[in-house]
Order: C-alpha cells, then sequence, then structure tokens
C-alpha cells in the first residue's frame, strides 16, 4: 500500500474515533469508550505507517513542507494524548484529541500533497531532530489546551463562553489562511502590517459566527457535566506543559545549532526563530507562576489557552504571513 | 555564608532583582518586544520603509529603535537585566542539594548563553566573500569593509548539482498495424534508443532552455538562460537508415507531430531543481596548501577560528562561488550553555519528579 492509501485509512480512523468518542460521552458504557480509543490507536498506528511510507517513497525525511508538517502533527497529538491518558485516565478528553487529530489531518486536503526533493539547507539529520522534537511539544501544549478548554467548559457561563471561542479562533485562522493560499489571495496580506491585523480581524470576526452555534450545542447538551474533575483537568493542563517545555527548548537549541552550521549563525530574529522564542517565553512565565506561586484554576488555564494560540501563531502563523528563513515550510 | 552576604542580600538592588515579579514583568517584556519586532520589518533600508510607512512615523520608529529593535540599546538591557535577574535568583537559591541540581543548571544556563552572545556581538566578524574558480583570496568584506586574513583560501571548482529524480521525460509514440504504442525515456543528451518492434532509433543530441531562432539567419539559439521555452533536438534513424532532425518543443507539444514517419515525441519537462551546491576550497599559507575540503551547505570548513560557509552562488556565471566568512569566538560558551539548559531541563522536568514520587 502507498502511503496516500494510509492517510485515507489514518483518516477514516481518527474520525470514526472522534464520532465514537462523542457518542461515548452520553453513553456510559466501557464497551464504547474501548472501541474509540481502539479507532484512534488504528488512526494512529495507519498514520505511523503513512509517515513511514512517504519518507520511503521519498526517500527524505518527510517533515519538509506545511502538508508533511500537519500529518506529523496528527501523529504527535495522538501519541502525546494516548500516552498521558495511560498515566491519568483522563478519558473524556479523547474526544477533544480525536478532535484535533482529525482536523489537523482534515487540513491537509487543502494543501499540496506533492513530495518535493529537499532544499541543500534541509538535507541534514539535525531536520528529523529539529521538527520530531518540537511537533512533540507542540502536540504535548495541544493536549494541555484541550484540558484548559475543558477545564473552562466545567466552569459554564463566560468561561466556557471563552474556550469555546479560542477553539473557534485556532479553527478559523489555520483554515482562513490555507484557504487564502491556495486561491493564491494571501500575497496582499504579506505585504504590510495594515493587512496582518485585516486578516486577525477576519478570524475573530468570523469565529464570532461560528462561536455561536457551538456555544449552544455544548450547552443544549450539557458537555460540561461529562469533563473529568476540575483539578485533574487542572493537573493535566500543568503536566503536560511541563512534559513539553524541554522538548520545545531542545527543538529550538537543536533549530539554533543546524543554523549555525548552514548558515554561521546559531540566532538570527528570523520570524520564525522570534516567535518560537516568544512561546518559550510564555510558557516559561506560566511555569514559574505555577511552581512559585501555586498559580493554577482559572486565569492560570486562560492563561495557557494565550499560551496555545502563540504556538499556532508560530506553526502556521508565521510561515504565511511574515516571510522569513523559515518560509519554504509553505 | 548567610551572614557574610546579608549587606548585599538586604541591598534594595538585590532584593529588586531576586524578586519572581521582576523577573516575570521582564520576560513579559521581551516576548512583547519580540512580538513587535517581527510585525514592522526589522534592519531595512530607510527608502525601504518610506514606501511602507509615512515620513513622520518613520522618525518616530526609528527614535524608539524599532526598526533595528533586536540591537538597540533598551533590548540589550532588557537582556542584560533578566541576566542579573537569574543571577540574583541562582545566588539565592544557591544549595548542592540533588533537588535544586536542575533549577541551578538550567538558570546558570541561561547566563552562559548569554555572556556567549556578547562575547559574539563585541568580538565576533561576519562577513562575505566571493570567489571565483581558481583564485585566491585573504580578504572578505564586512558589508563594504575590507577585513584581511592572515592566510589565503582558493576555489579549486565550484559543482551546482541537480536532483535527477523527477526528470524530463519524452514519450515516443509509434502507430504499428493500427495500434499506437507509447515508450518513455529519460532526457539525457547523446543517449540513443532503439524503439523496440519498429526498426526505429532515436538520440537526443540538443537541449536548448529558452529556444528562438533567428528569423533571418535561421540560426538556433537561446534567448536566455531560464528555460522560458525548453527544446530538445531529436535525431530519428528509420528502419531504412535515414537519419532526420526535429526540434521538439515543451510548450507546444503538437508542433512536430510526424504524419509521414508515423512516429510522434513528446517532450515533457520537469523543472531542475538545485539537490547541492559544493566548493572545493584550499587554504593556503605560504604558497602552500595546508588544508583542503568540498564544502557543501550544511557543511563549512573551519581554519583558525574562521568558519567558511556555502551561502550563494552567481546562476550568471557558474564558476563562482559565494561564502559566507564568520569568526565568533562565543560560540563554545553559547553551546555549552545549551547542553546545560537541556540537561537542566531534563533534570528538572523528568528526573526531578521521578525522586519526588519515590519520596511519596
Amino acid at each position: 500500500m502507498d502511503s496516500n492509501t494510509f492517510i485515507n485509512l489514518t483518516f477514516a480512523g481518527y474520525f470514526l474515533a472522534s464520532i465514537v468518542y462523542s457518542i461515548s460521552l452520553f453513553v456510559n458504557k466501557r464497551q464504547v469508550y474501548i472501541s474509540a480509543v481502539t479507532l484512534y490507536i488504528l488512526g494512529f498506528v495507519f498514520n505511523t505507517c503513512a509517515i513511514i511510507g512517504r519518507w520511503s517513497e521519498g526517500t527524505r525525511p518527510p517533515f519538509s513542507n506545511m502538508y508533511e508538517s500537519l500529518l506529523l502533527l496528527a501523529w504527535a497529538i495522538a501519541l502525546v494524548y494516548l500516552g498521558i491518558n495511560l498515566i491519568y485516565r483522563i478519558k473524556p478528553l479523547g474526544v477533544f484529541a480525536a478532535f484535533a487529530s482529525l482536523i489537523s489531518l482534515g487540513y491537509t486536503s487543502l494543501l499540496d500533497s506533492s513530495m518535493e526533493p529537499l532544499m541543500p539547507a534541509l538535507q541534514s539529520n539535525w531536520l528529523t531532530i529539529h521538527v520530531v522534537a518540537l511537533f512533540i511539544s507542540y502536540a504535548a501544549f495541544a493536549v494541555s489546551y484541550v484540558a484548559a478548554v475543558a477545564y473552562l467548559i466545567k466552569r459554564k457561563g463566560m468561561d466556557m463562553g471563552l474556550a469555546i471561542y479560542s477553539i473557534c479562533l485556532a479553527v478559523v485562522g489555520p483554515t482562513l489562511i490555507f484557504g487564502l493560499a491556495r486561491g493564491g489571495l494571501l500575497g496582499r496580506f504579506t505585504q504590510s502590517t495594515g493587512w496582518v491585523i485585516l486578516l486577525g480581524l477576519i478570524d475573530m470576526a468570523i469565529s464570532l459566527i461560528l462561536w455561536v452555534p457551538l456555544y449552544f450545542v455544548t450547552k443544549a447538551f450539557k458537555i460540561e457535566s461529562h469533563m473529568p474533575e476540575e483539578s485533574l483537568l487542572d493537573s493535566v493542563v500543568y503536566k503536560s506543559i511541563a512534559f513539553g517545555f524541554p522538548f520545545l527548548v531542545f527543538g529550538i537549541i537543536a533549530g539554533a545549532v543546524w543554523a549555525n552550521k548552514a548558515w554561521g549563525r546559531y540566532w538570527g530574529w528570523d520570524p520564525k526563530e522570534t516567535w518560537s522564542f516568544i512561546t518559550l517565553l510564555v510558557y516559561a512565565i506560566y511555569l514559574h507562576l505555577r511552581y512559585l506561586k501555586g498559580w493554577k484554576g482559572r486565569s492560570a488555564n486562560l492563561f495557557s489557552i494565550v499560551g496555545f494560540l502563540v504556538v499556532i501563531i508560530t506553526f502556521i502563523g508565521v510561515n504565511y504571513i511574515i516571510s522569513g528563513l523559515h518560509s519554504y515550510a509553505e | 555564608m548567610k551572614k557574610n552576604t546579608n549587606w548585599v542580600t538586604n541591598n534594595p538592588v538585590w532584593r529588586f532583582f531576586s524578586s519572581i515579579k521582576v523577573g516575570i514583568t521582564i520576560l513579559s517584556i521581551i516576548a512583547i518586544a519580540s512580538c513587535i519586532g517581527t510585525i514592522i520589518p526589522q534592519d531595512l533600508k530607510s527608502d525601504e520603509y518610506l514606501t511602507k510607512y509615512s515620513h513622520e512615523l518613520y522618525n518616530i520608529l526609528k527614535a524608539l529603535n524599532l526598526t533595528t529593535l533586536y540591537h538597540s540599546w533598551w533590548f540589550t538591557t532588557l537582556l542584560i537585566l533578566l541576566m542579573l535577574n537569574l543571577l540574583v535568583a541562582a545566588i539565592n537559591r544557591f544549595s548542592l542539594k540533588l533537588k535544586s541540581i536542575g533549577f541551578l543548571i538550567t538558570h546558570s544556563s541561561i547566563i552562559i548563553i548569554l555572556l556567549g552572545a556578547i562575547i559574539g556581538t563585541v568580538k565576533g566578524e561576519r562577513g562575505f566573500l566571493w570567489l571565483k574558480e581558481g583564485e585566491v583570496s585573504s580578504t572578505f568584506y564586512i558589508g563594504d569593509v575590507p577585513k584581511k586574513l592572515n592566510f589565503q583560501i582558493r576555489l579549486k571548482d565550484f559543482i551546482l548539482e541537480h536532483y535527477n529524480s523527477d526528470s524530463s521525460k519524452i514519450t515516443v509514440s509509434v502507430t504499428k498495424e493500427e495500434k499506437r504504442i507509447e515508450f518513455i525515456y529519460p532526457v539525457e543528451m547523446g543517449k540513443e534508443y532503439d524503439i523496440p518492434d519498429t526498426g526505429y532509433r532515436i538520440r537526443l543530441i540538443h537541449y536548448i532552455p529558452d529556444f528562438v531562432i533567428d528569423a533571418e539567419t535561421k540560426e538556433v539559439m537561446t534567448r536566455t538562460d531560464e528555460p522560458n521555452n525548453p527544446a530538445l533536438q531529436v535525431e530519428i534513424t528509420n528502419p531504412k537508415g535515414e537519419t532526420s532532425n526535429r526540434w521538439i518543443f515543451a510548450k507546444y507539444p503538437g508542433m512536430h507531430s510526424d504524419k509521414e514517419t508515423g512516429i510522434d515525441i513528446v517532450y515533457h519537462w520537469a523543472p531542475e531543481k538545485i539537490k547541492d551546491f559544493k566548493s572545493e576550497l584550499e587554504i593556503l599559507e605560504e604558497g602552500k596548501v595546508v588544508q583542503s575540503k568540498t564544502i557543501e551547505v550544511n557543511n563549512p570548513l573551519e581554519y583558525k577560528g574562521y568558519i567558511f560557509y556555502q551561502a550563494s552562488y552567481n546562476p550568471e556565471d557558474l564558476t563562482v562561488t559565494g561564502l559566507q566568512v564568520t569568526n565568533d569566538p562565543g560560540v563554545p560558551m553559547v553551546y555549552t550553555g545549551f547542553i546545560m539548559l537541556v540537561a537542566g531541563l531534563a533534570f528538572l522536568f523528568y528526573i526531578n519528579p521521578i525522586f519526588r514520587k519515590n519520596k511519596e
């Protein structure tokens, strides 16, 4: 089988897992939950095969463009969620994780899947180390995000509204960017500061439209009553950030060492570098406040959500909107 | 120890820097400033800014150092304040207990990285050098300023490699007994292909990237080196042994379908992707070769603290290579800091929790 077949199978796996996970929230039966996990694991196995298949078909590591990155991200989210689930038993979060994998994979249909040979700068073993470390950290932050959203949904009212709005922003923004890029219209936005701000405003406006039905569905189905305890969610937010942070730093350092080998500079304030540095600072602030001041609960989890939105800007926004050394990642 | 340092630790300046609130405030300001620096383009020339911003706005941005933000005095000050904060925090919480090793390594590593970066900024050099094949040079340029090396460097050869995995192809279709048969061959100059069962042979003789034909002299030539109109000249030998020539064009596939010979050739041109740039370099001291290396992207040459990177080439003249030349004495320190930082974080977040669990 070729990698495209595996991608389709992965898609089917994540899609069915998302549906069965959703059902498992309402039908409190062990069999339903077990079939959801099995489907998610199956999707993950196919996802692994797809990546390996692409690696052997292209005879190069499949980590060089956005299509391949999203394939890897879907994989990493499944890996980190399934791993954390082994320790904490956070069953009800599976629905968010499976949807996150599904959405990440779903975006690939908006993107060019062709396998281009690697340009000279990317031909290095550091490529695999740099990218895989960063994606494990991104996936860990995604899991922390999922737990923070569940925490805020449980609090109902305005917090629930904010959490759902953040989901809308996180989904609409990348869709808008990929859509515009595909239509060849993104060039306008990369030209000036004003356009970038306009793009942000459009994202916020469309997110607001999406927010209305999503908020009322969440409310109508009383999803908050199916979420794990607040203290457990709070600890998942912290522990997945604590797990991902060293990977983030290691990934950035691997990139710095690689850049020094390729271009003779380990740091150049390229927009992608800068935004990964901002991500690092945001999570460093979170970890310090948590560790030294015992910061948890509502405000800490809202802050971690901001952290994840910064991850999305670093991962997708910068590649398309601000040109720099990493623009080949388009 | 505490007694002796009382006058230091009770000092308001010391207490200011030891506060975590101050630390977090500094981190936040650095984060926001970094963000601004990616929205306002950095280090452009003034006329480039004036096409984007009005004169007044540009002057304000310039006065606030927002166009060279990351090298500005205030951003550097922020980094130094962060360093002081880390230093005070590390001293205050200094302890050789196992559980604080992670903390100590992590925080001191950042100080070491920042110190290494300062050494690099103050003492480092960074320039460029264009070399032609056979040329010997001992000068590189930092901006427009020439800088002398105390050795010489020679370019023996510059090689530009292309990928051929996804290379151009030709499709040959022949009608035989009212059936059309198709054969696909890679484009390789000089290669002869026997078309099976037909008695035809074809040979590719010429490739022209941007085909034009002079209207008067009927001379074929290329207008540019860009593949705007790629064309191939094919020599066809029919079963009787008669040869004929034909030009085929990637952009105009139907132009030369030859009904008489019953053989049809279509040219599928594919862009040639660059695979690698290589420069064969030699270092000379007093006329003698003391070191030689073929450098490529991701694989530079180092001599006496100077590192030569494959950085550029001239598409108009493939005998010229562009080398980035750097000398950064801060790098060993930065790398030491990197290793410590990774080790320290692994301690803090992966090893410490295991100890804590065992205690419980």
